[in-house]
């Protein structure tokens, strides 16, 4: 790990003035879990770390009329407890119990976990790719068994959060502090994809914060499921996984947002399936027609078109266990 | 270490005979002393107790130094620059920067080091043939500092082609020469010439095909497989004046002890190798690595102390057991009797001949079974990749994924139980030796565990048609050597107060030897075990032993401990003799008494006729005798698995085991069930995810870290794990025990492929079995051969 400087911030306004004089040489580091291994790994290599941990006031989970706050620091295991967030949000809950291992999930936080980095292989290792500002995706022709089958454009990286597709999912926002004052997007806004910017995952700005993320309280009737799969039982990222939010209204799905994840550079929502299922009974030839037409455009790769068949397995079960 | 040329020595001695030690699959000669036999344990008092380890505290409270964690004064940290690229030719080097930077004191260039070579390899080139081959070292004060100024070192690099796909290699399509005779060699020890595969052949595979009722061809592949050792390969080396101190994470200290006094030539008596607690080896630290070379050297030049661990990451890029392809073809008859066994097999070794040494695997497949006319031939090939080193049964390992799915084809064509087809090929007599196995406890295996897993009434059982998550049995053997031999010595040194020591060179791996040699000193000398401290693993302080690899260390040293500390006690027993007024040879010793055998309530405290010791203290010395001669000696096993594979997701879940061993006698319980349990977690990494990758375009390693690699966590390892030991008596040596370190291991990961296909009807011919083979096997009806 290469030197950097340390600047510990008290106040908001001081992690951003700090950040705003690096010039783009300045990481933000939260709970540091995908952070330390990207510097350890030798391929991001800021001149100083913004320390956020020590910021007051960005740890809690609040419920007012609207929906639910989580501020940025609220680790992933307190989310994960939280007794709204289980009972209202199960479709967040089952995210994150599968997200990463115990230890992690006790040191990772809600900004972090929506703004780490892709853990493509070669963006994470010693390859002057696309994203690094190089010349090349090696997955193209390379390993690309773990790549994107939709939404890839020269760049064939994965989203890895898995809170960040049931957030989607949720139509949660979040709310960004930067030099230029404070604003709230919708999350789906906030990832983009390689063909609008091939060096990032999202539009923060280098001086920006998250600072807090917000859900909707679901309307009644609402119910959510999350399934995903992984190669290593234990803990992994996901290979490929499905959120549905759906308002049934006597059995008729009346509402319903479909995204899936580990398969696109984005959270990928799929409006295909939605336009399915949107105003039918789930019956079972319903959901194989939405879990078709959610993956009729995916284009594997050399390794990855497994992907394909079990995406629509995941799919198909989010829809059952939504139906039931 | 042993090797060939080293033990051609003959002595004329009376005292003295010629023995043949079988380590990892090599069968050496040895020249040894002949010791005098000492009578069967038949009833045990502390040998074959479940006792605690004797340094189990010392483990989980963290006071117990590994390499690692040792500091000393002065130190200074090492790190290497290492090639980006996976062949090239240097240009330039250039120190300048890096010796200017902060806390730096030293760097080191091949120029420097050109005159040494470890296990076959430089230390530092300036041609390097892999991604991640050492080409300067630098050391500084902090590790990070060392970091940075490697970064300084400025290197120009010639990029030259590559190849890292071995059938390219081989052929002539090859972009890369290796050598003029070809990009091949006989793979195993011993000397084969370049461009020639290693041939063994027995009887006449033809006729025997022509013989055969049916014939079955088949090809399996086997991924690399890392150690993944929990303490990281390192050294930390401190010269004062002429004498050296290498604390070493080593299964060997008299190993890397040679290592140095062959590469620097200096005296054995101005080195010492500690390396008391090890973190792990499995075959990856049988010797001196190129960083105990590296610090050496680097600690002489800056006259510092200095520490060179790998990062987890080098350490992900480094030593690795080879891949193989195993192309099979084997003749049975209708009953299942194996009438021919062709078997060729391809193994990348790396691009060092001497990778070639473990790019061998068909030994198995020419031993395991009763087959008249079988036929190997061995490729390793030069590839440019990093060199393997030995792993964990190598070699059998990777065959039995092959052999032991064979056998279960086998039966599943033929409509027969997998363990009947065992059975009716079962020998009595080592196949390609000849010589009678010393025990046998294979068949005790399958019955015992076929009955503890309840086989045939889960292999009767039938998943619904209509369900999703379908449940499988499977079963495999195995064989390993695990006989050990000499040379191996023990020192057992009583002290006034009863209290004892011993002294052993053997390395305590993580297996519980310094618990089990504890208790075989406790056994023979009638004392609590908590009496006994053992000092082990250290070059100054004990004596020579052969380092813990080949499953040898127990019936290695074991024997030698048993040895001294009987020479102890008989010692002792002349002194005790003349209190108790009777002859030495009329005494016993238990539970902290010397008693009169006839008579026990004739008797005095052990702690009370050390007391009477003119010396003050007594020392007992104990040799590793020979093997018997013209007896094979083999450990066995067979393990049993239960499954549930999903038949959407391609998710495979194991149920349970049932492992079913055969190593002699048990010396503990809990450190023989660890051992079975440690080798089946490893085995399941095996089947189910591991994976070592090198980009295939770039030649660059893509997956070196454990996140990537996956090897199994707590909670991937099988919950449900049942050890037996079928106990049936060896006499080979004076203890009755075989190694039990590697057979766990070696049938895990078919057994658990054969449960997969009791599943779900689909065969997985390569590892890992990963979800998506499973998904496209049940999808396209193809077996999934050419994913990997
Ligand atoms: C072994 C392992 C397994 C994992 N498995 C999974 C998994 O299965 N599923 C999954 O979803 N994730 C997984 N992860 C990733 C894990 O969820 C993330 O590392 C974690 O959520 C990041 O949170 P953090 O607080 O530690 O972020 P940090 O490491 O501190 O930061 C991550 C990134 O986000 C930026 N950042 C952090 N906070 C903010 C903020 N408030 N505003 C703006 N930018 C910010 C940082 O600058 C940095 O670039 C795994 C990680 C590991 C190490």
């Amino acid at each position: 790990m290469r030197a950097f400087e340390f600047h510990p911030a008290h106040q908001i306004s001081d992690a951003i003035r700090s950040l705003d004089e690096a010039n783009g040489n300045a990481r933000i580091c939260a709970g540091g879990t995908d952070l330390l291994s990207r510097l350890k790994d030798d391929v991001d290599n800021p001149e100083r770390l913004v320390c956020i941990r020590t910021l007051p006031d960005l740890r809690y989970i609040r419920n007012d009329k609207d929906g639910v706050r989580i501020g940025a620091l609220t680790t992933l295991s307190t989310i994960e407890e939280d007794a709204y967030v289980q009972k209202q949000l199960p479709l967040l809950h089952q995210a994150l119990q599968v997200t990463a291992a115990p230890q992690i999930r006790n040191q990772a936080t809600m900004g972090g976990s929506i703004c780490q980095r892709p853990r493509c292989w070669y963006l994470r290792g010693p390859f002057d790719c696309l994203r690094k500002g190089g010349k090349e995706c090696f997955a193209v022709y390379g390993e690309n068994k773990y790549h994107a089958i939709l939404g890839g454009h020269l760049c064939y990286i994965v989203h890895p959060s898995d809170s960040a597709t049931a957030l989607v999912a949720l139509n949660a926002s979040v709310k960004i502090h930067g030099s230029k004052g404070e604003k709230t997007v919708p999350i789906e806004k906030f990832f983009v994809g390689p063909e609008v910017n091939i060096l990032k995952e999202n539009i923060l700005e280098d001086d920006e914060i998250i600072t807090e993320v917000f859900i909707p309280h679901p309307a009644p009737g609402c119910r959510g499921a999350f399934n995903k799969s992984r190669e290593r039982q234990s803990y992994d990222f996901a290979l490929a996984s499905a959120a549905v939010q759906c308002r049934m209204s006597r059995g008729v799905c009346e509402d319903v947002r479909v995204v899936l994840g580990g398969v696109a550079p984005i959270p990928w929502r799929s409006r295909e399936a939605e336009a399915v299922v949107r105003g039918k009974k789930l019956s079972a030839a319903t959901i194989r027609e939405a879990s078709e037409a959610a993956l009729r455009n995916a284009k594997p790769l050399t390794q990855n078109d497994y992907k394909v068949d079990l995406t629509k397995l995941l799919l198909t079960k989010s829809f059952q266990q939504v139906s039931i | 270490m042993v090797d060939d040329e080293k033990n051609q020595k003959p002595t004329g001695d009376q005292e003295y005979e010629d023995t043949v030690v079988n380590i990892e699959g090599r069968r050496v000669t040895v020249r040894t002393r002949k010791v005098p036999p000492l009578p069967d344990w038949t009833e045990t008092e502390i040998v074959g107790k479940a006792l605690p380890r004797v340094d189990g505290i010392d483990k989980i409270t963290g006071r117990a130094k590994y390499t690692y964690d040792i500091q000393v004064p002065y130190m200074l940290y090492a790190v290497a620059v290492r090639s980006p690229h996976p062949h090239a030719r240097v240009k330039n080097i250039s120190a300048d920067k890096a010796l200017a930077a902060p806390g730096v004191h030293g760097v080191m260039l091949p120029q420097d080091v050109a005159s040494y070579t470890t296990a076959g390899l430089p230390l530092l080139t300036l041609n390097p043939k892999y991604t991640g081959e050492e080409i300067a070292v630098v050391a500084a004060e902090t590790e990070l500092q060392a970091e940075d100024a490697a970064r300084l070192v400025k290197v120009e690099y010639e990029e030259l082609p590559f190849v890292m796909d071995a059938e390219l290699s081989k052929s002539d399509k090859s972009p890369v020469k290796f050598f003029p005779e070809g990009n091949f060699i006989g793979g195993g020890f011993g000397r084969h010439p370049i461009g020639k595969p290693s041939v063994y052949s027995r009887g006449d595979v033809e006729q025997g095909f022509k013989d055969s009722d049916q014939v079955f061809e088949e090809t399996f592949t086997t991924q690399p497989q890392q150690h993944s050792c929990m303490e990281v390969h390192g050294t930390l080396a401190q010269w004062d004046d002429d004498q050296l101190t290498v604390w070493e994470s080593t299964q060997g200290v008299y190993g890397v002890q040679e290592e140095i006094a062959r590469v620097f030539k200096i005296p054995l008596s101005s080195i010492r190798v500690i390396g008391t607690h090890m973190g792990g080896g499995f075959g990856s630290k049988g010797g001196a690595g190129k960083q105990t070379a590296l610090a050496v050297m680097m600690a002489k030049r800056t006259r510092r102390p200095v520490k060179m661990m790998l990062s987890r990451h080098e350490d992900y890029m480094g030593v690795y057991r080879p891949a193989s392809t195993q192309y099979f073809k084997i003749g049975v008859k209708n009953d299942g009797r194996l009438m021919a066994i062709q078997l060729k097999t391809i193994n990348p070794v790396g691009a060092y001949q001497s990778g070639a040494n473990w790019g061998s695997c068909a030994a198995m497949t020419t031993e395991m079974y009763a087959c008249p006319n079988v036929h190997t031939e061995e490729y390793a090939v030069f590839t440019n990749a990093p060199t393997p080193s030995a792993m964990r049964g190598p070699g059998n390992t990777q065959n039995a994924w092959g052999l032991e799915q064979m056998m279960d084809l086998i039966a599943y064509k033929l409509n027969l139980d997998p363990i009947e087809v065992r059975n009716r090929n079962d020998v009595k007599v080592d196949q390609v030796t000849n010589e009678p196995y010393a025990s046998k406890g294979l068949a005790e295996c399958y019955k015992m565990g076929a009955e503890k897993f309840s086989w045939e009434e889960k292999r009767r059982r039938r998943n619904d048609p209509a369900g999703t998550k379908k449940h499988g049995v499977g079963v495999a053997s195995q064989i390993w050597g695990g006989g050990g031999g000499p040379p191996a010595t023990a020192i057992v040194k009583i002290n006034q107060d009863g209290s004892v020591n011993l002294l052993t060179g053997a390395a305590d791996i993580g297996t519980g030897t310094r618990t089990v040699l504890s208790q075989i000193c406790a056994e023979e000398l009638g004392v609590p075990v908590n009496r006994i401290h053992v000092t082990n693993a250290d070059t100054e302080t004990t004596p020579y032993t052969l380092p813990s690899y080949g499953s040898i260390t127990l019936a290695s040293s074991g024997p030698a401990v048993r040895s001294a500390a009987n020479d102890a006690k008989k010692q002792l027993f002349d002194l005790a003799a003349g209190s108790l007024g009777v002859k030495p040879d009329e005494l016993s010793s238990k539970d902290g008494f010397i008693f009169v055998t006839r008579q026990p309530d004739k008797r005095m405290k052990f702690e009370s006729a050390a007391a009477g010791m003119p010396e003050r203290d007594l020392v007992g010395r104990g040799y590793r005798g020979p093997n018997p001669k013209g007896q094979a000696l083999n450990a066995f096993g067979a393990q049993f698995c239960e499954v549930e594979v999903d038949t959407q997701t391609g998710e495979v879940r194991v149920l349970k085991f049932v492992a079913a061993h055969d190593s002699g006698r048990v010396i503990n319980p809990h450190t023989f069930a660890s051992q079975v349990k440690g080798g089946i977690t490893m085995g399941t990494g095996y089947a189910l995810s591991e994976r070592r990758l090198i980009d295939g375009n770039t030649g660059i390693p893509v997956a070196a870290s454990m996140l990537e690699y996956r090897p199994p966590t707590s909670l991937d390892a099988p919950i449900d794990i049942e050890v037996y030991s079928v106990d049936v008596p060896y006499k080979a040596n004076n203890i009755g025990a075989k190694g039990v370190g590697e057979p766990p291991l070696i049938a895990t990961a078919p057994a658990i492929a054969n449960a997969v296909f009791n599943a779900v009807g689909v065969r997985i011919y390569s590892n890992p079995i990963t979800p998506e083979k499973i998904m496209l096997a049940l999808r396209d009806g193809k077996t999934a051969k050419q994913t990997a």
